[in-house]
């Protein structure tokens, strides 16, 4: 079962790799008047091979559009207001030791350090390696988690910074 | 999966394109162009023809090195965030075993604690106050040469006070 997906998964890779031969058609029609012997795909079977093709930058307007839920300039200003919060932030976790410090301090310099690191994903990875993008997310995901682990449960980044700092 | 990830082999080891991802692109002028780029490309990298330089030569000026600066000591802080904690997670002793140990490891363990301390206060320091000149930058002050340069080794001098300050909490 797996090997017999696999092997139409590669004959769709010798057909991806001619890409005038293939013909993105109407879903669920075979194109009629492919010239050549190859096998014809049908849009279905290409659309999950879609998904996971990486494109070189969007093309039409449409695409330029993209499905944010934020507008740019919102999320600027967010980015920003975060950046003026951990101003705030960083001298009163000195001296108050408290949980919602901790929470505060580890979310705050998480979204903010994710940003920046989005940043440097854009401009020097994702040229060589789109998928980056959703490498970071989940890391920066997964240290958050540890994060919240680390307040509930062991001394929290406040104490932690001031334990470092004390040796 | 297993074809995405063949496909992805095969493009690194064939290091074609240049690197960059191409396959699949629509029949537009733009995925032309990339494909004469890439021929562009292999005839150069074919011929050993050098390239003419544009970063080496490029002045070295505040305004850039500060910049840099500036995204280094973000990578420099952002990294123990996110390497600690995941870390934390497969640990099975808690923080202050962990720290006792690093600080008793023999000759080594004192100076390294404190390296990595001055390290991370010079770090802070730096981008928190290049940090607020961007803040400034982003509510349209200090934007004429003059004085971004004078910001700039402000900046600089202040950084190196508050990282003394910090060291000697």
């Amino acid at each position: 079962m797996a090997a017999v997906s696999l092997l139409r998964c590669c004959q769709g890779a010798r057909l991806l790799l001619r890409p005038q031969i293939v013909k993105h058609t109407l879903p669920g029609l075979a194109h009629p008047d492919v010239a050549s012997r190859a096998i014809t795909f049908t849009a279905p079977s290409l659309s999950a091979l879609d998904y996971f093709r990486a494109r070189r930058g969007p093309f039409t307007p449409a695409e330029k559009k993209g499905h944010h839920k934020l507008m740019a300039s919102t999320h600027w200003k967010v980015e920003r207001l975060v950046a003026i919060g951990m101003i705030g932030i960083m001298p009163t976790c000195l001296f108050y030791h408290a949980p919602i410090m901790d929470h505060l301090l580890s979310t705050f310099v998480l979204l903010h350090g994710y940003w920046g690191m989005e940043g440097v994903c854009t401009d020097y990875i994702e040229k060589f390696f789109p998928y980056i993008h959703y490498i970071w997310r989940a890391v920066t995901i997964f240290a958050f988690a540890g994060l919240v682990h680390f307040n509930y449960n062991d001394v929290g980044v406040c104490k932690a910074i001031a334990m470092l700092w004390e040796l | 999966m297993a074809f995405v990830c063949r496909h992805f082999a095969k493009e690194l080891l064939r290091g074609s394109y240049n690197g960059l991802y191409t396959r699949g692109l629509p029949a537009s002028s733009n995925a032309k162009a990339i494909k004469e780029m890439n021929v562009y490309w292999e005839n150069n990298r074919k011929k050993d023809r050098p390239i003419s330089p544009h970063v080496s030569i490029f002045q070295t000026q505040l305004t850039w090195t500060l910049s840099v600066t500036h995204r280094m000591t973000g990578i420099i802080l952002t990294a123990p965030f996110i390497v600690g904690p995941i870390a934390y997670l497969f640990a099975s002793k808690d923080f202050g075993t962990y720290l006792n140990m690093m600080k008793s490891v023999p000759t080594f363990g004192e100076p390294l604690i404190q390296m990595v301390k001055f390290a991370l206060a010079l770090s802070f320091s730096f981008h928190l106050l290049n940090g607020v000149r961007h803040l400034a930058w982003d509510a349209m002050y200090g934007f004429e040469l003059s004085t971004v340069y004078k910001t700039g080794y402000a900046v600089l001098g202040l950084s190196i006070i508050f990282t003394m300050v910090l060291m000697f909490i």
